[in-house]
């Protein structure tokens, strides 16, 4: 079995598929995990994939060209980015003042050192921010509506996280897409197919 | 103990440094990275002014030059020392060096090929005709710590010569600050007669009891081991292994030669451990001969046994279970082991080095170190 030269770091298997199955418009892509050109890894959370002891071993693992992250900026985007130029000094680079707007990517050591922070590598925000460029026009509509459907559950008393509205806001649009439910691969259905997981109020 | 290593000009290695040395080092990488070069360089360190260590490495390499046989005229084997330097070629100037950096006392070799000065060593000179010096002749000076011990006559060929060696080797030279030469186990381990030079220092000592210890991982049934003497010298007829017997539970004694690869892998580490105290260990391709499941008990006693004598012990393998034996014997404590696994690869002027936190980390993540 070939040994993978490209990692990917993520915090979620809705990341994972989402990420891949962006990728996958891009670049050919193979079946079977051991036949993708990146191996991506869902980590559980955002303080795993930013463990920098573990992070400084995996960028010395055997065969490693590239190693990519993706994280959720979340709430505080300069504490995140804070977070990165640590890991990034860590390793023996050395980060740029700020992070660039197309993300960070070094070469260290021969390495490719890169991070993508989620939404814009500018903003608070997660991958639901983001996923927002991915409605199409046509349902740019349905978009807005499926968020006054949140902001309005959240008046009366959604349990969900005032920072996770970006999350909460997917599933709504989901429901009003045509035909509901639809099967089509694109990302955010991906996204959407492994979002069980996430802790969603039930009201929406 | 040798915390890191410094080398200049020795084979593939232009400038090649290795860091953050621990007790135990193991040596990873794919083949042809320099793993046992490495290995040769730090016996060459430890050897100092003992031309043995030299000899030994270009010989089991066959690095000899081909020499036409001439009718009436004596034999003489010959080993190249171009292949030492990085580029292979034997020209006044060829120079490498060798140093433990962070060591007190530090240590330090340099080989180079200078103008031979004939007055500086007579006696080894006398050895080789002027025919044989050539026209451009050669010679080799070893500086140890600094100080240059008498230039060594090389053939125009820029070859060792037999003799010229064995006379170097039998010159008494002052004594050197340094301990002895490392101990070597070569991937063929030690033929029988160094094992039995060595089992010499440990008969009827309790480290005979550890070999014993050690031998049980392979096969349970052994009760004990013991030298056979007045042997006839077998090595010229092809004869490696043999000078002991072992005796099996409930069976007669039987020569050590009869049981597998394993014991005879086993008792060469266990007798070179158990009797080399302040000094330094190589063992090239550690897990050879051993089945994966004794790879952690070997380590095991690797590591309570150097412990015990402080020895530093430096190993290569390409084997994964030899590497996650190792990483268990990390994650079985929090109290330090002083532990560390450096990779060599082709093109990379330093090891990259996995510290005893990283290994553990490494095992539990999965993540490849090889």
């Amino acid at each position: 079995m070939p040994t993978h030269t490209k990692h990917l770091l993520v915090e979620d298997s809705a990341t994972k598929y989402a990420v891949i199955e962006l990728m996958r418009q891009h670049i050919s892509w193979g079946k079977n995990p051991h036949e993708w050109p990146v191996n991506v890894e869902a980590l559980g959370g955002v303080d795993n994939v930013l463990d920098k002891p573990k992070l400084k071993v995996k960028f010395k693992e055997s065969e490693l060209a590239s190693l990519g992250l993706i994280v959720d900026a979340d709430s505080d985007f300069g504490r995140r980015w804070k977070a990165i130029q640590d890991i990034c000094s860590a390793l023996g680079g050395n980060p740029p003042r700020t992070c660039p707007e197309n993300g960070l990517d070094l070469e260290i050591d021969g390495k490719r050192f890169g991070v993508w922070i989620m939404p814009d590598n500018q903003s608070a925000g997660m991958i639901e921010t983001f996923c927002r460029v991915l409605v199409p026009e046509s349902e740019r509509k349905l978009w807005d509506f499926a968020g006054e459907c949140v902001q309005g559950a959240k008046k009366i008393k959604a349990p969900f996280k005032n920072n996770h509205i970006d999350k909460a806001h997917i599933h709504p649009q989901r429901a009003l897409e045509t035909p509901p439910f639809t099967e089509g691969r694109n990302a955010l259905s991906l996204l959407l197919d492994v979002a069980n997981e996430y802790p969603y109020p039930s009201a929406l | 103990m040798i915390n890191s290593i410094k080398i200049e000009g020795y084979r593939a290695f232009s400038n090649f440094s290795m860091n953050g040395l621990g007790r135990i080092n193991l040596l990873v990488g794919k083949n042809n990275a320099g793993k046992s070069s490495l290995l040769e360089a730090l016996s060459l360190l430890c050897s100092g002014t003992n031309l043995s260590a030299l000899w030994q490495i270009l010989a089991k390499r066959g690095e000899n030059p081909v020499i036409d046989s001439q009718p009436g005229r004596p034999f003489q084997l010959e080993v190249d020392v171009a292949h030492i330097f990085t580029g292979h070629q034997a020209r006044i100037g060829s120079k490498f060096s060798i140093t433990a950096t962070n060591e007190r006392p530090g240590r330090s070799i340099t080989y180079e090929l200078v103008e031979p000065k004939p007055d500086e060593n007579p006696i080894l000179f006398n050895i080789i005709s002027s025919q044989e010096l050539g026209g451009a002749p050669i010679a080799l000076a070893i500086k140890v710590q600094g100080s240059a011990i008498p230039q060594i006559p090389l053939t125009q060929r820029g070859s060792l010569r037999n003799d010229v060696y064995n006379q170097a080797f039998n010159v008494k030279r002052s004594p050197q600050p340094q301990s002895e030469p490392a101990q070597y186990i070569t991937t063929e381990s030690l033929n029988f007669q160094d094992l039995l030079r060595l089992w010499n220092d440990i008969t009827l000592k309790p480290e005979e009891g550890r070999v014993i210890e050690a031998l049980k991982f392979i096969d349970s049934k052994i009760e004990r081991i013991a030298p056979i003497t007045g042997q006839p010298y077998l090595g010229g007829i092809g004869i490696y292994r043999g000078g002991f017997l072992i005796k099996r539970k409930g069976e007669e004694p039987i020569p050590v030669g009869s049981l597998g690869d394993g014991i005879w892998r086993m008792l060469a580490l266990a007798v070179v451990l158990s009797r080399t105290k302040n000094g330094v260990i190589l063992i090239d391709e550690i897990d050879t001969g051993l089945h994966y499941t004794v790879m952690e008990k070997m380590w095991s006693f690797v590591n309570d046994v150097s412990k015990i004598f402080k020895t530093q012990v430096f190993a290569t393998t390409h084997s994964y279970d030899c590497v996650h034996a190792l990483a268990k014997i990390c994650r079985e404590s929090d109290s330090a082991h002083d532990i560390s696994i450096q990779r060599i690869e082709v093109g990379k002027n330093q090891a990259t080095r996995f510290s005893e936190a990283e290994i553990k980390i490494a095992a539990e993540q999965n993540i490849e170190m090889r």
